[in-house]
Parts: structure tokens; sequence; C-alpha cells
């Protein structure tokens, strides 16, 4: 019989690669309640280990894997595990999110979250189960990719990340692959490659967890899951087509990204459409587990069994490059899985050099709307080999070597995902102060500008304030850790929202932000927390509680960057999206985000800088500790 | 009799003073010109510096093709097209720049571009040089770091193209223009001149020409700067510093880039903060640094900047660190204006990177482990900024 | 792009200056044909001047302008406004409005204008050199001394210029520059 966790086990799991030694660490109470767990945790694990000013790529930084309380405990979409490190890309912290078996593996060997030090003299693989870490010989599957590489580590456990030639190969923007699931973002797999770890391994199944409160738990989960399953998007347009559903709305809001953001909408965009892909690719469902949203699709494509690309590499690697044809979007999308880098990224570098080959920057035959030439482009880039060793280091090193920086579309180096905010203010303002870099999951504002029309995506007054709110919500959710999509269910389908006419929510939050915001009701997420942990629970200050601490690991992780030079010359977006209009506007527009940034920082507690001040570190408890 | 033998070139006219704007016409007109297309920063526009501009050219016959005020604090080379086109569709036969080194540098990308009748940078970023004269250019510096774009170097897209074609035709100095927007922007002005006339003054190439040039800089800076600092919006100030912002920029351009510059451009790129903050830092260290190697300092040169009366109150021999004093004292007071404390704050591994990337820039004469000794140096309390007492100075 | 959001622009015309320039001029062209008459000095450097000798001096490039030739019978005539037909063998032109309107208004003395670059001269050096020292005398004997101070290089003392052969050269030069003479010319110019 499995041994049993209730509710969180609170262990470290703590290697050195360079000894190849491992030990156990606790996670503390009171950190436990203060930052919940996922990226909160793995935010404060790293800031209590992690020297300041040290290279990313060298052997002094850490990388934290950690569990959410939620995951193991069967509730729906919970399946996400978070990794944390300092990036290579940006040179700041990242957080990234993923689905996919190595999560649960991890948390059901007994470890709340694992910590990487050091860097291994040979390439490496670590092997975790509940007994600790052993480390074993990687050179057979170093050179391999993603798919190969996970098959072979999934004969020691039951669940797996890796890294493929691309993380070796110390590409900017490598990622990590578990299952069909990718940590995409920051560069976190080139952090792996760095420190010559080729993946991990956990045997998993070994303990169960159970909520502390199994009562109190299943009943908050049947409600959840009902939300889910009522709610129009996730239980309609994204099971039905995947992220891809958002390709004809963003199409229509003008917030497609074309031609490398020259543009917010195309005639053509209907072809990499999720409805064209199901109907083109006979797609069936393909997701992490538990789902119950079942966004993620495989389907048939050039006669092979393939994921369907998501939506951010549908418009990265398609529409922005001018490119319209769903299996050739999925091609690139096959190689970057199978190279392990991360297709936003690759497609915002692409299209720079695309951008710049026609401006004469460099010397290229790559070229918008053309399909030739990107493929070798991609494998040169995960192998580091002509003009891809330039491309490898990202739109941003590249745009500083060669020019081209106003037209380089990132945000602190990381490339923008697809959506252009030139049609969605708010958004602009997310993607400038995102603490990653160019990120559209700080504060998914686009879905209450352009999805939803719940707010003017053009009007600016209490953009700010929306910002910092789903900002904070979205910290916290992944502080849980549940995926962010669960988002749309529970802000939207309790009564006050669903019978609400979207006018009246609209005039509301755009006139009255402080008062409509704080009447939704996302007391489902502090409700399974508090039951799992079993914790006692009063539903408004639950909330309150559950908003603070994800302000607390968003400001924490604010603190931590701001100790690597960041400062509010770096809260900007790129030049395009500030001076240049689009032709698809009526009227020329550009991101005012000046005077959305100086009111943003007085609600955040920022000084004129962009600096926590003292007393915000102080009301979050970020203070005490740092001293 | 010793043969000193040396180059030195100064194509730009000064139009310096009082209704200098006004001769812009005039200028055209000497060139050959009538309708120019003025390349504006959008910051100048903001302060309605273009409509001055265009006052200056009432009564002149001139037509202005178009003000093309797109231009913020990056250099692309889309910028450069788009001035092309409207250039080329308007018929213009001039660049006027309006603004500080981006504009200029995109009116001389631009002005490439028409004069060689081509679409593409490339083969000047490939290290072709321009086959024949540019079409008329007037540089006209607002505030900030304007007047340090006098020289021969194109910065464009992060990639640096000298030749002398480079040189604007005319530098137009006017104390409407030449106002800096605050006391930072003053401050870094001023920094940046130094810096130029300091290390063509130390370059070892020897013009008296190029040391003429840098030594009326930093007279004028000396004579204006404490004043200029205090009331940067007086134009009697403020017009002084600019001027010597041109000359030691066209003494910049007929010496190799010093040590200080070069960090503080590069790191400049790894941090985004801007070179003079760290220009402000390092100069102490890098002439301590010089100073430890035994190196000479020109000392009657750099005493320019404390005046006659401290140049002869000081023995030969005490010449070369007096100098230095002098002007280490005129950078901190210009680095008081600029809050951050730069270095400190930058991740070593970013510092080696710019170290590097320094060293390996054409034309410089030092390596990544000079470049990397002063940063070092400048994390350190300089020997020389503590009396013998031991008290800070 | 959009090239219209980029318009070509026509500057404007400053009228007030312009007019005020061409009254002083006037002034001046016919002050200094009166003092050719009246002041042995003038007359002296007038004597070095060839015969038919014409100069103009104005501001460029539209002007106002004064045009002045030497007669055969050795005397400076002030021939108005006009360019149009006349030869014109000395051309000094102040190089913009405005700083015509400086050294108009005596903000900036005729030296000093040369002195940084106001003028342009196309012609004879010297003989640009002897107008603008027979502009310096017109302009003492036509301008109270606290103006003319500021307008030429030296104000001549009294043991050079005794106050009494001042006024009186002064009132004679008004007289002549004022008399019907000048509707003469404004005519022809017409």
């Amino acid at each position: 019989m499995k041994k049993e966790i209730i509710g969180t086990s609170n262990k470290v799991l703590e290697v050195d690669l360079a000894a190849r030694r491992f030990w156990v660490s606790e996670i503390p109470v009171g950190d436990r309640e203060l930052y919940l767990g996922g990226k909160g945790m793995g935010l404060k694990l790293l800031f209590d280990r992690l020297k300041p000013g040290i290279d990313p790529l060298g052997k002094d930084n850490i990388l934290v894997l950690t569990m959410g309380v939620l995951m193991g405990t069967g509730a729906p979409c919970s399946g996400r595990f978070e990794a944390v490190t300092k990036s290579p890309l940006t040179g700041i912290m990242v957080t990234g999110s993923c689905g996919g078996p190595f999560g649960m593996a991890l948390k059901t060997s007994g470890w709340d979250a694992m910590v990487i030090h050091g860097k291994a003299d040979e390439p490496v693989f670590v092997c975790v189960d509940s007994g600790g870490a052993t480390f074993a010989d990687a050179a057979g599957i170093w050179g391999t990719g993603t798919a190969a590489a996970q098959d072979t580590l999934l004969a020691h456990g039951s669940g797996a990340m890796v890294i493929g030639q691309a993380g070796e190969n110390l590409v900017r923007y490598a990622n990590i692959r578990s299952g069909s699931r990718f940590l995409g973002r920051g560069g976190i797999g080139t952090v792996m490659g760095s420190k010559n770890l080729k993946g991990i391994v956990a045997k998993g199944r070994e303990y169960k967890i159970r909520p502390a409160d199994k009562k109190r738990f299943d009943r908050a989960n049947k409600r959840f899951l009902a939300h889910i399953n009522n709610n129009p998007v996730t239980a309609g347009s994204w099971r039905s087509y995947g992220t891809n559903a958002n390709i004809r709305i963003s199409n229509a809001a003008g917030i497609l990204p074309v031609r490398n953001f020259t543009a917010g909408s195309h005639g053509q965009a209907v072809k990499i459409s999720g409805e064209t892909m199901a109907e083109k690719f006979d797609t069936r469902h393909d997701v992490c587990k538990p789902c119950a949203i079942l966004c993620g699709h495989r389907g048939t494509i050039r006669g092979e069994k393939r994921h369907i690309p998501e939506y951010e590499t549908v418009t990265l690697l398609g529409s922005n490059l001018g490119i319209f044809d769903p299996e050739i979007i999925s091609d690139f999308n096959e190689l970057c899985a199978e190279y392990g880098m991360d297709t936003i990224s690759t497609g915002g570098t692409i299209a720079w050099a695309m951008e710049a080959a026609e401006k004469g920057l460099i010397e290229s035959d790559l070229r918008f709307g053309s399909d030739e030439g990107i493929a070798e482009t991609i494998t040169d880039i995960a192998f580091r080999r002509g003009q891809g060793a330039m491309l490898a280091d990202g739109s941003r090193m590249a745009s500083k070597t060669y020019g081209g920086e106003d037209f380089a579309m990132h945000v602190k180096g990381m490339e923008l995902p697809g959506y252009d905010p030139r049609g969605a203010f708010g958004q602009g303002l997310s993607y400038a102060t995102a603490n990653r870099g160019g990120c559209h999951l700080s504060a998914y504002m686009v879905g209450v500008e352009a999805m939803f029309g719940m707010a003017d995506p053009h009007a600016l007054r209490w953009k700010p304030y929306m910002v910092k709110f789903m900002e904070d919500i979205f910290s916290a959710v992944n502080s849980l850790h549940i995926c962010l999509f669960t988002a749309f269910a529970v802000f939207l389908e309790p009564p006050l929202i669903r019978f609400t006419p979207t006018f009246i929510i609209r005039h509301l939050n755009q006139n009255f932000s402080l008062l409509a915001l704080n009447l939704m009701d996302a007391s489902l997420w502090p409700e399974l927390w508090h039951a799992v942990v079993g914790k006692r629970y009063i539903p408004y200050l639950g909330m309150r509680g559950f908003y603070k601490a994800g302000e607390r690991a968003h400001v924490l992780e604010r603190y931590m960057n701001i100790r690597e030079g960041i400062a509010k010359k770096d809260d900007t977006l790129p030049r395009r999206l500030l001076d240049e209009g689009r032709t698809c506007d009526h009227e020329a527009k550009t991101v005012p985000l000046d005077s959305m940034l100086k009111t943003y920082y007085r609600l955040r507690g920022y000084d004129e800088n962009g600096i926590p001040r003292e007393k915000t570190l102080e009301k979050l408890g970020i203070g005490k500790q740092t001293k | 009799m010793q043969t000193l033998e040396y180059e030195f070139i100064a194509h730009p006219r000064i139009l310096y003073g009082d209704c200098s704007l006004e001769e812009i016409p005039a200028e055209l007109a000497e060139n050959d010109a009538c309708k120019p297309l003025v390349i504006a920063s959008r910051e100048a526009v903001r302060r309605k510096l273009g409509k001055t501009l265009i006052r200056a050219f009432y009564d002149s016959g001139c037509i202005i093709g178009g003000i093309y005020d797109e231009v913020r604090d990056y250099a692309g080379i889309s910028l450069a097209l788009n001035a092309a086109q409207l250039f080329r569709k308007r018929g213009c036969d001039a660049f006027i720049a309006l603004g500080d080194r981006a504009a200029a540098d995109i009116a001389r990308a631009a002005n490439i571009l028409v004069s060689h009748k081509t679409d593409t940078l490339l083969p000047f970023f490939n290290g072709e040089t321009p086959s024949r004269r540019l079409m008329p250019f007037i540089f006209v510096p607002t505030c900030c770091t304007g007047a340090s774009a006098a020289g021969r170097t194109l910065f464009i897209d992060n990639r640096r193209l000298h030749s002398d074609y480079y040189f604007p035709d005319v530098v137009v100095t006017d104390r409407r223009m030449s106002l800096p927007c605050s006391a930072r922007c003053a401050a870094e002005s001023a920094i940046l001149a130094m810096d130029n006339a300091l290390w063509s003054i130390i370059d070892d190439n020897q013009s008296p020409m190029k040391n003429a040039f840098a030594h009326a800089a930093l007279k004028l800076i000396g004579d204006n700067l404490s004043g200029f600092l205090k009331r940067p919006r007086d134009g009697k100030r403020a017009l002084p510093i600019a001027n010597a912002g041109v000359l030691a920029s066209i003494a910049a351009a007929n010496a190799r880039p010093g040590i200080v510059r070069v960090l503080g451009e590069e790191l400049e790129k790894e941090t985004s903060i801007p070179a003079a903050v760290f220009i402000a830092n390092l100069t102490p260290a890098a002439l301590f640094c010089i100073q430890k190697n035994e190196s000479p300092l020109p000392g009657d040169l750099l005493l320019a900047a404390a005046g006659m009366d401290a140049y002869a109150a000081v023995p030969t021999e005490q010449l070369g660190r007096r100098g230095a004093e002098a002007i280490i004292e005129m950078f901190e007071s210009a680095a008081n204006e600029i809050p951050e404390a730069a270095i400190s704050r930058i991740p070593a591994h970013l510092l080696a990177e710019a170290c590097n990337n320094a060293a390996s820039r054409e034309m410089v004469n030092f390596g990544a482990d000079d470049a990397m000794a002063v940063l070092e140096m400048a994390r350190q309390e300089m020997p020389w900024q503590t009396h013998d007492n031991g008290e800070r100075k | 792009m959009n090239i219209d959001r980029y318009p070509e622009i026509r500057p404007g015309k400053k009228v007030f200056k312009k007019a005020y320039a061409f009254v002083v001029l006037l002034v001046v062209g016919r002050g200094i044909e009166a003092a050719d008459r009246v002041d042995g000095e003038v007359k002296d450097i007038v004597r070095g001047l060839p015969e038919g000798f014409t100069f103009s001096l104005g501001v460029a490039p539209s002007g106002p302008w004064m045009v002045i030739r030497k007669e055969k019978s050795g005397k400076l005539r002030y021939l108005g406004w006009r360019r149009f037909g006349k030869t014109i063998e000395l051309d000094m032109a102040i190089r913009n409005i405005e700083a015509a309107f400086r050294i108009f208004t005596f903000r900036e003395s005729t030296a000093q204008a040369h002195n940084n670059g106001r003028f342009s001269v196309n012609g004879n050096l010297p003989n640009a050199l002897a107008i603008m020292r027979i502009m310096d005398i017109a302009e003492i004997y036509l301008l109270p001394k606290i103006i003319a101070t500021l307008a030429v290089k030296r104000y001549p003392d009294r043991r050079e210029l005794p106050p009494g052969r001042k006024h009186f050269n002064r009132l004679r030069i008004y007289l002549r520059a004022f008399s019907p003479g000048l509707f003469r010319v404004v005519y022809r110019n017409l």
C-alpha cells in the first residue's frame, strides 16, 4: 500500500551536481503560509540561495523546481509544476509553469521541491525517488533530441524532464520537455544545459497525496469542476479547438502579430485558426493530467500524429513570419520540440532576422511570407551553426550586435508573445511590467480587453489597477499551482458575473474598477488550498490573503530582479509599439506606456524608478527576511 | 629641428552665437541647396524647437521639404530608409538634423542612401566607405548629448562607421536650441564633452591642432561648468558648453577612442544605462591607472580646465597630477547630478563581457585586461581622492 | 510610410522687420548721398572709388536693398532699392533679415557684425571697407550719439569732430536727405 502525504510533505530535495550528492531541507511552515507553493515557493527558495549578479550560465546559478499543493490531489488542471532560475536570455529571474508527467512523478516521490546546484563535470541525468537522488552518466543520450532522451529516461521512472540539443548548445531560449508539454520560456533548458544536466527522471507513484480536509476539498472540487464544464471558453472553444480558438478573435480585434508586429490582422488568418485546423487535421484531445479543460490537441499532419501547435506557436512561427500554412507551422513546431527550443522566442528572433535581412542589416535569404530557409535556420540555431549562432542568443543580443533594436520585439530580452498591445493597451503595460520580460501570462489583459470586451482596449483609465490586480491573481494561481486557464471558469462562472450583461461589466470595469474587480468571487482557489493544507477558512479574508500571497510573490520577484539591475529603464516596450502606428488601425495607435507606468508604480508601492519601497517590502513580509 | 607630422581634419563650419540659426539658409545656398529635409528628434519637436527652426527660414526663399520627427533615442536603419524615401519624394537637396546624436545619425545614414542612390547600408556595414561627397548636411544639436555627435562617426544600429564624409558641413549651436532639458541632461552633455576633450589630449597621436581644439573645449567647460550645472537653463552658460561639445567631438574624431568612452558605450549596451554615467565613474580610475603605469599626463593641457592661475602656481613636475585632479574635480561635480552609482550594481559577468567587447573594438589600443583593471579600480577608493591626513576630499 | 504626415513647409515672412530694414536702408542711403556732399572725409574716401562704381547693400536673399552709384560728377547718388537693370560692382549683403534687424536696431555694430560673419561681400574688398567707413560716418551724423556709439566701430572724439561742425553737418545732411530728391527717388523706384 502506498504511503500517504497529508497536505504537503514540505520536503525539498537539494542536489549538487558538481559533488554528485544530495541533501534534504524543509520548507518552513511560515513560508508555506506566505508563498503558498509553486511559483511563490520557488522564488522564495531561490531568493534564500541565489547570490545576485552571478552568471546565469555559470556554476553558481540554481534551478528550483516546485510543485503546487493541489498536485496529486485530483483537483482538475493541477498537474503542473514550476521552474524558477536566473534566465540566460534576460539575465533576471524566470519562472515557468509546465504540465506533463514530471511534476506529478516528483510530487508522488515525496518531494515538494527540488533545488539543483552546481555544474556536473560530465553530462549526467538525475534519478529521483523517495530516498533521494542518484546520478547517472548521460553521455549516451547527450546530443539526442527531446523525444528520444525522454524515452530513455522514462525507463527509470514515471515522469521525466529533458532538454534537447538546443539546451546542450546553450541556445539562450532552450526549453525543457515533459511529456508533450514544455517549460518554454526564458531559457530554463539552457540553464540545465550549462550544468551538463540532460534530464531528471522521477520514479513517482510512491506516495498518495491526501487533502487534509477531504470533505471540504471534495465540495470545492465539485464546484470547481462544474464551473470549468459550464464555461464557454474552458468547456467550449478551447476544449474544441485549443488555444488556437483565439486566432479569429485576435485577428478581429487587431492584436494578431503579423510580419514582426507591423500589422494586427491579416486576411489569411482564418487558415491558421483552431477551427480550420480541427477540421483539417481531425484533432483529438492530448492533455496534461489531470485536466478538465482539455485544450491540448493532437491530429494527423502530413500523415503523422503530431501535437497541434498552440496559439503562440501559430502566431510567432506563422502569421508573424507571414506564413499562413498550418502544416508548415507544424513542421517548425516539431523541429523546435525536438531540439527543445521555445517557439515564441524562436519565432520572434527569426522575424527579427527577416526584417533585418530585408533592411540590409544582415545577409540572409530569410524573407517574410516565404518558408524557405526557416527550417534550416531553426536547426542552425539549435546547433549554433553559421547565422544560427547569432540568432541563438535571442533578438535582443542579435540586435545589439547587428542593429535593428527598434524592431527587435522583446521586453527585457524575452521575445513578445502573440498579442499586439497596440490593440489592447493594458496588455502593453502588462508586457512592460511583467517580471520575466515579454510575457502574456503575467496578467492576461487581452482576455479582459479584447476577448471578453470587459474593458475598452484603448482606454487608459484604471488599466494600471487592472494589470496589478491580474498580476497578483495570476501569481497566486501559479503558486497554488494550477492551470491559469481555470481563471476563465473561476472568474466568469459565479452568478454575479454570469448573469450581468457584458456592457454593464464593461462600464463598471472601466469606471469603477476598484469596486468591480474586488466584487469578483475567486474564493474557489483559496478554498481548495485551505482544504488541502488544512487551515481554517474564512471566505472573504481567504481571498484577500490569497491575493496578497500573489502580490508577495510578484514583488519578491521584482525585488530579486532589482538586485540584478532592473529598473524603470527596463519596464518598457519595443520601440515599434511605442512609436509606429499600424495600417490596420483607422487611426495610428501606439501604446501610451509612460502615462500608465507612473500610476502602476504607485499602486505597486514602487518608487518612481520602479524599485519596491522599503515600506512595501515590509508590508508584504519580504523586508524582514531580506535584512 | 624636430619635424612634426600629423593629420587633422575639422570639416564642419561652426556657427555659434546669436542669430546663428538664421544663417542656415545662407549656408545652404553656399552649398547649392535650397530645399532641406529636417530630421528632428521627437523631443526637440515637443519642445517646439522645430517651430523655431522654421521661423529661422522666414524670408529665406527656402522651402523645407518636411520635418521627419520620428527619431527618439535610437538610430535605426528603418528610420533612415523612411527619411530617404521622404527626401526623394519631396525632391530635397540637403539634410538638417535637429536634435541629439540619434537625429544626426539618421540624417547621416539617410544621406548615404540618397547620395549613393541605394536602399541598403550593408556594403557600408561591411567596410565600404562613401565614394563621393554626400548631400549638404547641417547639424543643429539640441540638449543632452547632441553636440558630441559632430564628429566623423556614424552610429547606426549599434554599428560604428567612420569616414571624413560623415562630418556635418555646418554645425549650428544656437542659444535657443542648445538649452538642456534638465540638470541631469546638462551633466551628461558636459561629461561627454569633457571625455572627448580629455582623451583627445591623452591620445598618443599628438597633433597640435587636435590639442588646440581639445584645449579650447576644456577651457570653455572649465569656465562655465559650475554655473551651467547650477542653472542649466541659463543660455549664457549652456551655449559655451554646447560649443565645447562640438570642438571636443572634432578633436575626438581625430584621435583614438579613449578607454573610458569605449567601456562606457559597451556598458551602456549591456545595461541600457547611459554611457555618461559610466564615464563619470570610470574617468578617475582610468587616469589613476595611467599614472600608475608611469605614463606622463599632459598636465599643461589638462590644467586648462583650472585656468591660467592654477597653471602658473603648479611646479612643472606636478603638472600631470594636478591636471588630472582638476579634470576629476570637474567630472565629479557633473557626476553629482547623476544619481546612479553604476559600476557596483552591474553583474560581474556583464562587466567582463563589456571589457571583451571594448577591447575588440577597432582602433582601440588597450586590451580586455586593461579595461578590467579600470573597472576594478573604479570600485575602489582612489588614493588621490584623499588628502594626506586621510580625509576624503 | 505615409509621407503626408510630414508636409512640405513654406516658411512665412517677417513683414515688420523687412519694412523696418527698408526704411533704415532708405534713410542711410539718402544719408550717405548727403554726407558725400557735406563731410570732407567722406568726399576723400569717395574720391578713391572708381567712376561709375555701383554698390548695393541689403538683406539676403530677398531684400530690401539700397543701391548707390558714384556719378560722373564724382558724387555718390542713391538710386533706390531696385537692383534690377543695374550693374552692381560691389554687392554687400547681410546674410539674413534677423541679422539685419540686429544691426539696424543697433544691438550690434557694423564692425562687430562683420566680425560675426553677418555680411557677405561680393566684389572688391578694399572698396567694401571704404563703404563701411562711409556708412559709419553717415550714421554718426544721422543718429544721436547715444545710439551711434552702438552702431559704429569708434565714435569720433570732440577734437576729431567738434560739436559745432557735427551739428551743423547733421542739419545739412538731414535737410538734404529729406529734400524733394527723396520723392524723386521714390517715384523712380515705384
